[in-house]
């Protein structure tokens, strides 16, 4: 009986449910990317899964109540070592036949193993003393958040009905992104606000990712009352980690309903577009293709806005990707796993480029400063190269 | 008799294990705690459209059509053949039954063939990556469940009089003779090792799959 209820503790019924539901089908494995670079059945999620499963099974279920044995460390570590490889990329979940929610069931499983003292994973660690000193995953001082790539001659209001939040990733690692995202903003000529550079903290995201999830609640009731003050009714973001965070967990840590909507940047400038706010003047004759993020298609369904952005262009034609909308491919840039498995998360960028240039993209558009930063990496010593640029980016040279 | 006693275990240890997963799942909190799916689809439109997605499979046919239409053809069979099965413990039988043994005979024919082409398929896209331990068990085991149901049903009938006899003596502590024959005592223990093995998914995949329902438009 000892520890019974301990590997089921904390999970919800949904997710308890999905553990059991799996059929062992190994569908998923054909559409892991991880699975892709490395071909390691024993961290696929079929298999995390039948590990989790037997953990339950053995101290919770029949099984456990009659031997009540205690699970092996060495099975443990390499479970959690399997769920820590994992980008999240939630496309297992997409073509699951059962139709298993992995994309918040692999935190979840991650927020146990961490709990039991077994995750996260190398520098993961260090995050929640990082943020709590600096606001910021990145360990940057926050007093610079925007200085080194905000617009000169871009005018915040004190107080506005819409706020941009940067997002750490954008801030310190994907410069150009968040730029252009300020750019737009004042192209679309409605006035907006933004927090304080000290202000503007981590949304929480890499946290709930990575299982250390202590540190939430205040994070965003900072953040949440901090917009409110201001009076903010919509809150536009380019990040697709944040938004995905904003909109599925931000209600459950502020303990209410948010007082604002939020809105991706692409949202925001398609609702600008049909109201007449805003206008694309020059013409770009290209091809592009466009690489939806996982956060953004399977995590809060915003497709077609940044198709709807793109196709506004003219001149631009829009290649896609084989597998795109809710089916896409990670770019390897997802979980957090990108810095602890380098390897894994490099060669699913290359996967990306090489797949861009075969369909012969003259560039490559991303929507995520996460992919921004990995895709840039993976063409560093790789034969193969494509320019890329973020949607924003894109829509800034139309303008 | 050991046969007789290895049942009464088999059938303790699953309403158990039935019971004791039920109890577990109802212990926990509904909603996910860090989760509150929002749906703008009504309660009727979710009900229909999971009913949808269980009986065709929906999400199966989606992403592999070959396997599905195995799958499909497996488990509608795999339900006919429970259901005629119901003979040899429901008495007296309704008239209309008759209509589902019929029924469940053409399903019973199919089925080891429909097994063995699942097998192929899963066999001839990546044998190790793409079956599992388990499953490959539990699909062999069906095909020997089926395939002596089948030779029962059409070459060696063992005597159903007996049969009927011996599985409604088990259920009412009437115990008979086992029928004689050694087909239907391989036909039988099968059934008791399927059903302590019966996989978890036939209770909780319809419920996943009415959550991904409201997640996935
Ligand atoms: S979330 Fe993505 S990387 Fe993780 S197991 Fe599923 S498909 Fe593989
Ligand atoms: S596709 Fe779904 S049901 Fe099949 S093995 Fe993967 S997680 Fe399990």
């Amino acid at each position: 009986m000892k520890g019974m209820y301990s590997f089921i503790e904390g999970l919800s019924r949904k997710e308890v449910m999905e553990i059991k539901a799996c059929t062992q089908c190994r569908e998923c494995l054909r559409y892991c990317p991880v699975q892709e670079v490395t071909g390691n059945v024993s961290i696929s999620p079929a298999e995390k899964i039948r590990c989790y499963r037997e953990f339950i099974n053995s101290t919770a279920g029949l099984k456990g109540w009659i031997l009540g044995k205690d699970i092996d460390r060495r099975l443990l570590e390499e479970f959690t070592r399997a769920v820590f490889e994992c980008t999240t990329c939630g496309v297992c979940g997409e073509v699951c036949p059962v139709g298993i929610d992995t994309q918040r069931l692999w935190p979840m499983l991650r927020r146990k193993m961490v709990k039991r003292g077994l995750g996260p994973i190398g520098s993961q660690a260090q995050m929640p003393g990082v943020i709590e000193e600096t606001g910021n995953p990145y360990n940057q001082p926050p007093e610079e958040r925007y200085r080194r790539w905000f617009p000169e001659d871009v005018e915040i209001s004190d107080k506005a009905e819409v706020a941009y939040y940067a997002g750490c990733t954008g801030a310190y690692q994907a410069q150009p992104m968040v730029r252009s995202d300020v750019l737009v903003l004042k192209a679309i000529s409605k006035p907006f606000t933004m927090l304080d550079a000290k202000d503007e903290v981590c949304c929480g995201f890499p946290l709930f990712i990575t299982g250390q999830h202590e540190l939430l609640e205040g994070l965003v009731k900072r953040l949440v009352d901090a917009y409110r003050e201001k009076g903010v009714k919509e809150l536009v973001c380019s990040c697709p980690c944040c938004v995905n965070m904003m909109v599925k967990d931000w209600p459950y840590y502020y303990g209410k309903e948010l007082p604002f909507r939020i809105l991706h940047i692409t949202q925001y400038v398609v609702r600008a577009l049909k109201e007449g706010c805003f206008r694309i003047n020059r013409e770009i004759k290209e091809r592009v293709i466009y690489h939806d993020p996982c956060y953004l298609s399977r995590g809060v369904n915003v497709i077609s806005e940044p198709r709807d952005v793109l196709r506004a262009i003219p001149g631009l034609e829009l290649l896609e990707f084989e597998h795109c909308g809710r089916m896409s491919r990670c770019c390897g840039a997802g979980g957090a796993a990108r810095k602890v498995f380098h390897d894994n998360a490099t060669a699913m960028a290359r996967l990306t480029i090489d797949e861009a240039i075969e369909k012969g993209a003259d560039r490559l558009v991303l929507s995520c400063p996460a992919c921004y930063e990995k895709v840039n990496e993976a063409m560093n010593d790789y034969h193969r190269k494509i320019p890329i640029v973020d949607i924003m980016e894109l829509l800034v040279e139309a303008i | 008799m050991l046969i007789v006693l290895f049942t009464y275990i088999v059938l303790v240890a699953a309403y158990i294990k039935g019971i004791s997963n039920i109890i577990l799942l109802f212990g926990l909190k509904k909603e996910a705690p860090l989760l509150r799916s929002k749906t703008d689809v009504s309660g009727a439109e979710l009900l229909l459209a999971t009913a949808a997605d269980v009986i065709f499979l929906r999400r199966l046919f989606r992403i592999n059509k070959i396997l599905w239409i195995g799958e499909f053809l497996f488990h509608i069979t795999f339900i006919i053949v429970v259901l005629a099965h119901l003979r040899y413990i429901i008495h007296p039988l309704p008239r209309w039954w008759s209509h589902l043994v019929c029924a469940g005979k053409y399903a019973g024919l199919l089925m080891p063939f429909v097994l063995l082409y699942i097998l192929v398929v899963r066999i001839s896209i990546d044998y190790k990556k793409y079956i599992s331990k388990g499953n490959l068990l539990l699909i062999v085991l069906l095909i020997l469940l089926s395939g002596s149901g089948v030779l029962m049903r059409f070459v060696m009938r063992p005597d159903i009089i007996a049969v009927k006899g011996f599985v409604i003596g088990i259920f009412t502590f009437q115990w008979t003779h086992l029928p004689d024959s050694i087909l239907f005592v391989f036909h039988y223990l099968l059934a008791l090792l399927l059903v302590l093995y019966l996989p978890s998914h036939i209770l909780t995949a319809p419920f996943v799959m009415a959550e991904a329902r409201k997640r996935q438009p």
